[in-house]
């Protein structure tokens, strides 16, 4: 699998996040791991650092259902700020409803829906692609 | 010229009998010409007793013959003409009596009469003309009876008159007693303020302006203050450009009217409930998915960091359970999605289509298993259905074919079509390991019932199917011997004409 340098997981799940990191932990996917836990939380953050020049993540694991901003609220914001190098952004969620993997699609920054539970080998898929 | 004629006629009438007789016998129904101080002192006309059903001989000729035609209730009516006639010479008379026909039937007569007075002015002899009118009675009563039975009442306005006429019924309907007088003014008061009343009084006025009829339901507000839906009825009668009349029917609706509100309170209620418990549903899944997602991936990230857990029987028990909660999960989301299908998109489908399609989906698994598949589907007529149903419905009577084949012989699966007048059969035939049906056919479609003790065999399938088939009107036979193999009948309704 090839490394990714920097990937980020904007999740509220505590358990979820902390499996990711201990797969990580194993498996390397990726040098640096950024997590927030809410929408808002992460634009401000990723934007500040997209602002000021700093590096932006490579990967971004974005969950829909979460306090203060959720998936969609970060994604209509995120996707207004011009970036040098495109974002392998993919919704991860429990959802399997059809409209949510519908709207999913309708952001071209997207690049892929993940349903929920995350596994081995959906992780290898993702990091191989970015 | 036409003074002239009449005198002429009279001029016959006077002399020649034939004429005088030939106006009272075909002109009339009855004439009567009596004494009025002798009154069984009469003579009453041949055509009378033929209105009476007696011809010639049969009738009876004594004299007070007559009274015992007319019906007793009558007779008051009849006596109280004599007296009439006895201080006024000059009244005339125009009433409608009966009598009883000779097969026992009520003749309705309308009698007209006149005195002939001697030289006092006093009436000496009454002279009576008698004219059937039974026919327009007899509709007339029947038209009352039915509209009685019905609960219909009538109304009716002279708008020249400005007279109202409330029928019994109607004054019923209405609440107030029979000796209430309707009028104009105080009608429309009866309507509940607001719509009702609205209402009303825009279709009686299009009727009184321009002649349209109308039919209206409206709460009745009755004189005891009761509110009462009634269905009311009205027409114009216009001469040229003016309303001269208005009349109509007025009936009780309200069970029927309240039973059709409460339907429609019922369905929105239950159409609420269902998008709360769709909501509820969703919220749940997802939420029990992500859980159990968790833990899976918790179980795996373990056995991955420590791989000698994988060796202690409570981590491969836990595992387990895990599996079997997300599995169980799966099955309640499938089965709980099952009902959200539109059954206002029942199509025609061709079956054919269908089957190759499935087929095709299990070829490889069939090949690789060694089942032999033969499709002799063969059917121009479509079946009614949903599109995606159907597809599910063969696949997983295929599939399972498939998977319960018997590893004693070579196997196949074979698809064949019945009909009848009625429905359109769909049957799969397998020579595999069979079911028991006396033991399990009642369980057959039920949820988690397994018979055979198969890695794979879920036993949901059949539970989901069978909701299938019966959401599309059809239903499925099953015939089967346990080690012989099993067959699959599923009647679908097709398309007619």
């Amino acid at each position: 699998m090839k490394k990714v340098d920097i990937a980020c997981i904007v999740d509220d799940d505590p358990i979820y996040v902390y499996a990711i990191k201990r797969l990580n932990a194993i498996a390397a996917f990726c040098e640096t791991l950024m997590v927030f836990s809410n929408g808002k939380d992460a634009y401000e953050k990723l934007s500040a650092i997209v602002k000021t020049g700093g590096v932006p993540p490579d990967v971004i694991l974005l969950d829909i259902n979460m306090p203060i901003w959720d998936g969609w609220q970060f994604l209509d914001e995120f996707t207004k700020i011009k970036l040098e190098k495109p974002i392998e952004i993919y919704m991860v969620s429990s959802s399997d409803d059809p409209t949510d993997i519908q709207r999913a699609k309708s952001y071209e920054e997207v690049t892929n829906f993940v349903i929920k539970p995350m596994s081995m080998e959906k992780l290898n898929q993702i990091f191989a692609e970015a | 010229m036409i003074n002239e004629l009449n005198s002429e006629l009279v001029g016959h009438v006077n002399e020649n009998p034939e004429i005088f007789d030939f106006i009272h016998q075909e002109a009339l129904d009855g004439l009567w010409f009596l004494n009025i101080n002798e009154p069984e002192h009469d003579w009453v006309n041949d055509k009378f007793w033929r209105t009476l059903g007696y011809k010639g001989d049969n009738a009876p000729r004594d004299a007070s013959g007559w009274q015992d035609r007319l019906l007793a209730e009558d007779l008051p009516l009849v006596k109280l003409t004599f007296d009439k006639f006895k201080q006024f010479s000059e009244y005339k008379c125009d009433i409608v009596v009966r009598f009883r026909h000779r097969v026992g039937k009520t003749v309705w007569l309308r009698l007209k009469a006149k005195a002939i007075s001697n030289d006092d002015g006093l009436a000496t002899h009454i002279l009576a003309t008698f004219f059937n009118v039974s026919t327009e009675k007899e509709k007339e009563t029947f038209l009352v009876s039915c509209n009685a039975a019905a609960n219909i009442g009538y109304w009716e306005v002279n708008l020249e008159t400005s007279d109202v006429f409330w029928s019994p019924v109607t004054k019923n309907i209405h609440g107030v007693s029979s000796d209430y007088e309707p009028n104009i003014e105080r009608a429309l008061d009866f309507y509940q303020a607001g719509e009702s009343r609205d209402l009303m009084t825009k279709s009686v006025g299009a009727a009184m302006a321009k002649g349209e009829n109308y039919t209206v339901e409206v709460i009745l507000i009755t004189a005891d203050g009761n509110e009462k839906w009634v269905e009311a009825i009205g027409f114009a009668e216009m001469n040229k450009e003016t309303c001269v009349r208005l009349y109509g029917t007025f009936q009780d609706i309200d069970k029927r009217k309240r039973g059709e509100l409460e339907m429609i309170s019922l369905l929105r209620k239950s159409q609420a409930q269902n998008k709360r418990l769709q909501n509820f549903k969703n919220i749940v899944s997802h939420n029990l998915r992500s859980h159990s997602g968790n833990m899976e991936f918790l179980i795996d990230l373990l056995s991955q960091d420590k791989p000698e857990v994988s060796e202690v029987e409570t981590f491969q028990l836990l595992r387990d359970a895990s599996n079997n909660l997300i599995e169980t999960i799966y099955h309640l989301n499938e089965v709980s999605s099952i009902s959200d299908a539109d059954s206002a998109s029942i199509e025609s489908l061709d079956l054919t289509v269908f089957v190759d399609k499935a087929i095709a989906n299990v070829a490889g698994v069939a090949t690789d298993s060694g089942v032999e598949i033969m499709n002799k589907v063969k059917t121009s007529r479509r079946i009614l259905g949903f599109p995606a149903y159907l597809e599910s419905i063969v696949l997983n009577f295929l599939t399972n074919a498939i998977k319960y084949r018997s590893e004693e012989r070579k196997s196949y699966v074979k698809l064949y079509v019945e009909e009848n007048d009625k429905m359109l059969s769909l049957c799969i035939e397998d020579n595999g390991v069979g079911i028991d049906l006396e033991r399990h056919r009642d369980k057959l479609f039920g949820m988690y019932k397994t018979f055979h003790p198969h890695r794979d065999s879920r036993g949901i399938g059949l539970f989901i199917t069978r909701y299938q088939v019966e959401a599309m009107e059809g239903s499925i036979d099953v015939q089967s011997e346990l080690g012989k193999g099993t067959t699959f009948k599923i009647n679908f309704k097709y398309e007619k004409g």
